[in-house]
Order: structure tokens, then sequence, then C-alpha cells
């Protein structure tokens, strides 16, 4: 019988693209890399990152070692939390909601992209610091009384019956609050460590709309404060926790020291192309807004909502949506004689902010 | 008329002769009147913001405006600014140029010392960004690994941040010890492009396991002869609707609409050689009676119990599902001490549940009794995210005295130990005597009941084909019985 993880098989992948994109580039020496050919560039890693996750889904039968008993100890190893991706936020359960894990407790905030891929690996030792190998092991997505409002898709297997949830791909949000339905969302992804006691989790984000894009990745979103965000409409996160157990007791939860992830989605990005311009009234302008994710690549097939104020033709609040390159755009006009400031806003759906474009019609 | 500028003492004295609008008019230094405050000055492409605080009038000397001036060698430039601004923008410079700027407070024709500053002008430099390839894990002694890296601008440079655990030697991480190894790629900045923001990946340092030996200890690969039964040193069918004796047990259970024929499990003598448990409408020429009445379906049931029993290891099949709504197949185990010790006590294993309605999904369950007798069972589910009716593929268990993992072609379809029951026995591992359990293997193709759902009305036959079905030790664990 033939049993085996393909983590080399995804790592190759992965060097080829950029042993490939390196080679472009020393074609280039001398010359500026081309933005088309550097987001080309960019695309493929990122698809073959994912092939990678996708890859290197548990496939080991081979697993024939018990758990060490006692405690465990699991980390977020890829991505790496760091001061530059990450805000931290252990300081934040000292001495309060620290109390229901292990005295390692770490608690991280991360952004990612609403309606995007997640893909998360994990490192689970024992207490020592060896690695649990070839085990099965869980990540608690939509985490009990987490509030996490956010529903996802996986082709890894799952756990039933997770309270609430079916017997399909499909991943429900939590709920909170005096709602009956509390604590009903949680559902764990089944994952088996390999040879390094590292197990990866994939999943797929389908909320219609997330949060205000951030300010930077590694500060507190001001849209999403509050850990959990509870009801707050403009917070859209989910509540992550590996763990040994499909369904972890308390005391079992104690015994685990494990990095908690509170991942929240943000909308694309809208940016203006031009802020502000001076236009001759009696004709038209057209403004164009660019949509970007969290990688800088183009976000299309987000409906962004225009509204308009000040000088200018009266328009009705309208809907465009972004192209292959994440544009949308709109056209502005005002009567002859009209002076003074017109200011389009471009909102995603959703999205508590919008941007703006000014346009002064003058003489 | 020569224009002086004093660029660095604040406390001139000198008579200074100012452009004013272009204009060159004359003002008198005076030092009473109040200077400018904070001044800064803010670089940026070919431009330069020269900002500061309003000086503070006296009733002396009222504030009728500033003077500011731009020089760098011989070359200046001259703004006289209203009292009402503090700021005020010089382009058109020379980037990387070290420019002064002075600032001096006007009233009436008198000018207070200046106050200077120097700012350099810099192109805007591009963003740089680094994609950094997750490294692969390592074994201690291995070879070096190439790491790979893309910058926009700069080449990124590498550098372990766990120097006890890896090095790095050129752009290759070096194995030192086991651990986990923190690497860095960032790419520096140059005149084009700002520093990238550094991006860390962590590898882990191991040690090579041991391989994992598995011995076929049993197998059947139904290579019989076509419509032959399958081999009866190893199956028994099971038969009938569960009504009666040594069943007992109308609709297995589940309220299922079939009844059993041995005549459904046959071989079908290809060069591939499978069994078929083929399920089929019952028709007129046939009169099976069901617990509800005339049955539904025939359908087949075989099993190895009083024949074959299985302890720990691994056990895999090979095998298609059927398709159609309302059909459930099912490869799974139950406790060969089933007589004395009724189910749920004598545990169940579910290494292979389908049901049409939902073809792409396969399902693991583990069925035991509580500390009070009462039924448990836990489990899970694989999306295939393909019809696994329209192919072969292979479920397995893996069973160890602490837990049992079930898997689809190698993938984990579920998992659970014997901790996470909170019982001190289950039926999966060794007794209060510590006596291993025996399990025996049982293959059939159920139709309806509460698992299987409602069956298509259009549906006149359904097959569940096993290709074979091997049972092994894993390192020496696993071992097979008479019964």
């Amino acid at each position: 019988m033939s049993i085996g993880c393909d983590i080399t098989q995804s790592t190759e992948l992965e060097k080829l693209a950029l042993s490939r994109a390196l080679s472009e580039r020393q074609k280039m020496k001398g010359m500026k890399m081309n933005k088309k050919l550097r987001r080309s560039i960019v695309g493929g890693f990122s698809a073959l990152a994912l092939l990678g996750a996708l890859a290197i889904q548990p496939a080991q039968a081979a697993g024939y070692v018990a758990p060490v008993s006692g405690s465990y100890v699991m980390r977020l190893v890829s991505p790496l939390p760091g001061t530059t991706n990450t805000v931290n936020i252990t300081a934040d359960a000292k001495g309060d909601w620290d109390q229901f894990y292990g005295k390692g407790l770490n608690a991280f905030i991360m952004y990612a992209d609403v309606k995007g891929d997640v893909s998360l690996t994990y490192k689970y030792t024992n207490a020592a610091g060896v690695a649990i190998t070839n085990a099965t092991v869980y990540l608690i997505v939509n985490k009990k009384y987490s509030c996490s409002k956010t529903t996802f898709s996986t082709t890894m297997s799952t756990n039933y019956p997770g309270s609430n949830r079916s017997s399909t791909s499909a991943i429900v949000r939590d709920w909170c609050g005096d709602q009956p339905q509390m604590g009903a969302g949680e559902t764990a992804i089944i994952g088996r460590t390999d040879n390094f006691g590292k197990a990866t989790y994939t999943m797929k984000n389908w909320n219609i709309s997330g949060e205000q894009y951030p300010a930077a990745i590694n500060k507190m979103n001001q849209y999403s404060k509050g850990i959990p965000c509870g009801d707050d409409t403009m917070c859209m996160q989910t509540t992550l926790a590996p763990s040994m157990s499909a369904h972890p007791s308390e005391a079992a939860e104690r015994g685990e020291d494990k990095d908690l992830l509170f991942l929240h989605f943000v909308n694309p990005k809208v940016t203006a192309l031009t802020t502000t311009q001076k236009v001759k009234a009696g004709t038209t302008k057209k403004l164009s807004f660019k949509l970007t994710n969290l990688a800088g690549d183009a976000v299309k097939g987000t409906t962004v909502t225009f509204e308009s104020f000040g000088e200018g033709d009266d328009v009705p609040e309208w809907s465009e949506i972004s192209d292959k390159d994440g544009l949308v755009s709109t056209t502005v006009s005002a009567a002859k004689g009209t002076l003074g400031l017109q200011v389009i806003r471009a909102k995603v759906y959703g999205a508590n902010k919008g941007t703006d474009s000014k346009v002064y019609w003058i003489k | 008329m020569r224009t002086v500028i004093r660029l660095l003492a604040i406390t001139s004295i000198a008579v200074a002769m100012l452009a004013v609008s272009g204009v060159t008019n004359a003002a008198t230094l005076n030092s009473a009147v109040p200077k400018p405050k904070n001044v800064s000055a803010t670089a940026s492409n070919s431009a330069v913001t020269v900002k500061w605080a309003k000086a503070k009038a006296t009733t002396k000397y009222g504030i009728s405006g500033y003077q500011v001036t731009a020089s760098k060698g011989s070359w200046k430039s001259a703004k006289t600014i209203s009292a009402s601004l503090t700021s005020v923008k010089f382009t058109g410079l020379r980037n990387n140029s070290i420019y002064s700027f002075a600032v001096a407070t006007l009233s009436g024709k008198s000018v207070s010392p200046v106050v200077t500053i120097t700012a350099t002008p810099k192109a805007n430099l591009l963003s740089n960004s680094v994609l950094f390839g997750q490294p692969a894990d390592m074994f201690l002694g291995a070879a070096d690994q190439e790491l790979y890296a893309l910058a926009a601008g700069p080449d990124a440079v590498f550098t372990s941040l766990t120097p006890a655990i890896c090095s790095i030697i050129g752009s290759k991480v070096h194995a030192i010890a086991l651990g986990d190894c923190t690497v860095r790629a960032a790419a520096p900045a140059n005149n084009e492009y700002r520093a990238s923001v550094p991006i860390d990946r962590l590898l882990s340092i191991g040690v090579e396991p041991a391989p994992i030996v598995k011995t076929l200890l049993w197998s059947d690969e139904f290579n019989g002869a076509q419509g032959t039964a399958p081999d009866a040193a190893k199956w028994t069918a099971d038969t009938t609707d569960g009504c009666g004796a040594p069943y007992n047990n109308c609709g297995w259970g589940n309220s299922e609409r079939q009844y059993y024929l041995a005549s459904k499990n046959t071989q079908d003598g290809s060069d591939l050689g499978v069994l078929n448990i083929q399920a089929t409408r019952q028709t007129n020429s046939t009169s099976y009676n069901c617990y509800f009445g005339k049955c539904e379906w025939l359908s087949g049931k075989i099993t190895t119990y009083n024949k074959v029993g299985f302890t720990y290891g691994y056990i895999e099949t090979r095998a298609k599902v059927p398709t159609g709504d309302g059909t459930w197949p099912a490869f799974w185990m139950l406790g060969s001490n089933i007589a004395t010790t009724p189910w749920p006590g004598c545990g169940e294993l579910d290494i292979m549940e389908y049901k049409g309605s939902s073809p792409k999904t396969t399902y693991g369950t583990v069925h035991y009794a509580n500390s009070g007798g009462g039924h448990e069972y836990s489990g899970g589910t694989k999306d295939a995210m393909v019809d696994l009716s329209a192919d072969y593929h292979r479920y397995g268990m893996m069973w160890s005295a602490d837990e049992i993992t079930f898997f689809l072609d190698d993938s984990v379809v579920y998992s659970m130990r014997k901790s996470d029951t909170g019982l001190t026995r289950w039926p999966f591992g060794p007794n209060a005597q510590g006596k291993d359990p025996s399990f025996y293997v049982i293959f059939n193709l159920a139709m309806g009941g509460q698992f299987g759902g409602s069956i298509d009305p259009t549906l006149n036959q359904a097959t569940l084909s096993v290709d074979w079905v091997r049972y092994y030790s894993v390192n020496g664990v696993g071992k097979i019985s008479a019964k």
C-alpha cells in the first residue's frame, strides 16, 4: 500500500515557482521589475502556496504513535506570528480568560481576506517539546461562546455531531449573547500530524462582507475592537483553537498550552485613483477606484456602492462590480455655472467607511 | 544690493536683504521682533514643506507676515507668507541635495532674526516586499536546504533567528540541533526601494523516524469464479430482515427496507476479482415479506462472525459504492463478543458508511456504551469532493488499544481516542481482565432506513463492489483469531 505525505512535493512546487521567478528576474537584471510580471509572480506563488497547503493535508495512514499523556503544546507556525503580521493580545488574556486554558496561552489577532482561503499550520508537542507525530489533532473553528459570525467550507474532515451542525463540509457561525443558539456553532476540523508534529488546516471563508480594511495588519482594527467582538456588525472574526480533542472539556483545555487565533476577515481596500481634482462645470468626469486584498492583488467581482455629497448633478445611490483589474468607475457631471465641491464616496458592501474622490467644479 | 542669508546662526544681527513677492525689498533686522517658533521641514519628492508656529506679537511689534528663504549654494528662493499661514511648500527642488531654509517674522519694515533648518528632498522610494517560500522541515544530518525568496528590489538576505538550532550558509539553511529553526528573509533599502518588512518562516529540525512496518496477515481478493459466493471459510451471509432468531432485530434496528439473501453476494470472476453485493427492487416473481409487509428490496450482507476475528492493526478495503438515493453500503465491524455482551457494549466500528443522497461524503463512526450502559457514538465525515460512487476508493482503519482512526484514500476521516470518551475502559481495548478485544468484519448494502433515507422511486438496483479487503499488523501489533 502506498501511503505518504507529500510535503516534499508541495515544497518543490513552491521552489519551482520561486526559482522560475528568480530566473525571470535574472533575465531582467539591471531593469526595474515589471509590475505586471511581479503581480503574476505573486499570484502564481499564492496559488501554488495554496496547492501546497492542500497537498499537505493529513495523508499518513501509517500513524501509530500514541500521543504523550499530560500537557500538550500547540503553536501556530505558519503563518508565523510576529510583530509585522499579528496583533499580540496575550496580555489581554492574563488574569482573565487565560483561566480556561493552559498557562502557556498566547492570543493573536490576524487579518484575512473575506471570501478568501485560509491555510494554518500548527505544531503539536508534549510539554517537553517532543513533537507528537502521526496523531490525529484538531482545529476548532468558531469556538463555542466566541460569537464568531464566520462561515466556511473545508475539504478536510470535520467532526460530528458538532452540536447543531449537519454532516457537510459547511462550518456555520457561532452565536453569542442571550441568543438561544449560543455556543452552538463550533466545528472541529480533523488534522493529522506529520513526522514533525505539524498539521495544516485549510478552509474557505464564505461571508459576504467583512470588516473595514485595517490601517495596518499589525494594529488593532479600530472597527473591530473587543475580544471577542460580539454582535458588533462591523466585526467579522472567528476564534480558532488547536486542540488534542474534537470537543475538549474545560479541564482538558487547561492542560493545553496553545496559540489562540482571532482571525478577522476584512473587506478589500478601496483606493481612489484620483483623490482631488478640478473639473470645468458643464462637463462630465469619470472617477475610478481600485480594490485590492491584503496581498495587494486586485479583487474582482465585489460590489461597490457610490454616494454623492455636495455640488454637482443629483444622483441616487448606485452600485458597480469590480472588474478583473479590481476597478470600479463612475461618471459625475455638473451643470454649467456649478461651483463648489462634490464628494463621491465608494464603499464595498457592508462597510461602514468609504473612500472619497473629490471634484471641485469650476468655471 | 546684496542678499545675505545666515543659514546657521539663529541670532544673526546681520542685515537681511529679502526678496518679497518677487520684488526685492529691504527690511531692517530687529532682534526685538519675535522669531517664529517650532520651525520644521518635511522633505518629499523634489519638494520640502516648511512649517512653523505663529510668532507671538508684542505691543510694539505686530506680525505682518513671514519670510521664508530656501537656498542651496548660490541658488535661493524667497517667499513672503501672510501672517495667517504657518507653512509653505518649495517645489522643483533637486532630490538628494541639502537645502537650507531660513524663516523670519516680518513686522512692517522690520524683520526678526532667522531660524534655519535643513532638509534633503528625496524621490519617493518604492515599496519592497519579499516572497519567501516556506522551507521544508528537515531531519538532523540532512543536506543543507536552499532557501527561496524573491524581492522586488535588492535581493533578500537570510538570517537565522535561532542560531543554536540552525545557521545560514549562503542561501542555504544548515541544521545544527533538534528544535524549531526560524529563518528571516529581508531585503535592504537602496536608492530606489525602501527596506522590506522582514518575513519569518519556521521549520522544524527532527529525527528521522523508524519506518512503520505493516505485515499482511489476512485478506480476501475475491478472485472466485463468476457467480460464486465468497469464501465460506471466511464469510457467512446474514439473511432475512432481521426479525426472528438469531438476530431478533427487525429492520436491523434502523427501519431498513431490505431483506438479505445469501444469493445477493457474488464474485464476478473478472481479472480484477470483485465481490458484488447487489440490491434489487423485489419484483412480483418473489414474495419475501418484511416486518412492514412485502419487502421492497432484496440485498446482501456478509460477515466473518465466528470465522475470523481481528485485534488492533490496520484493515482496509478497496470498494466502489452504489449510486442512488436511499442506498446505504457499509464496511464495518462489531465486537465478536456480541452474543455475551450485547450492542452497544460490544462496540461498533463503522469504517465506511455512505448514503447515496450525499455521494461525495463518507462517514466514520465509533459506537460504544457509556459507563451507564447507554449508547454513545462519535464520528466524522470526509467530503471527498468527488462522487465516491464513480470509482473505487480505499477505506481503512488504524486501530490501537487507545485510538481508532478512519481513512479515505489515506486521508483521515475521523479519529477517536479512549481518553475522548472519559471511560476507564472501552470495548476497543483490553478489558478489565487485560484481554484484548476481537472484532469481526461486515460488508452490507442496506436500503433506506434511518441513515439511508428515502429511496429513489425510480431506482431498481444498486451494487456495492468490493475489490479486496486486507488486514495488517503494524509494527508487530495486530492479530487474527479463529473467531
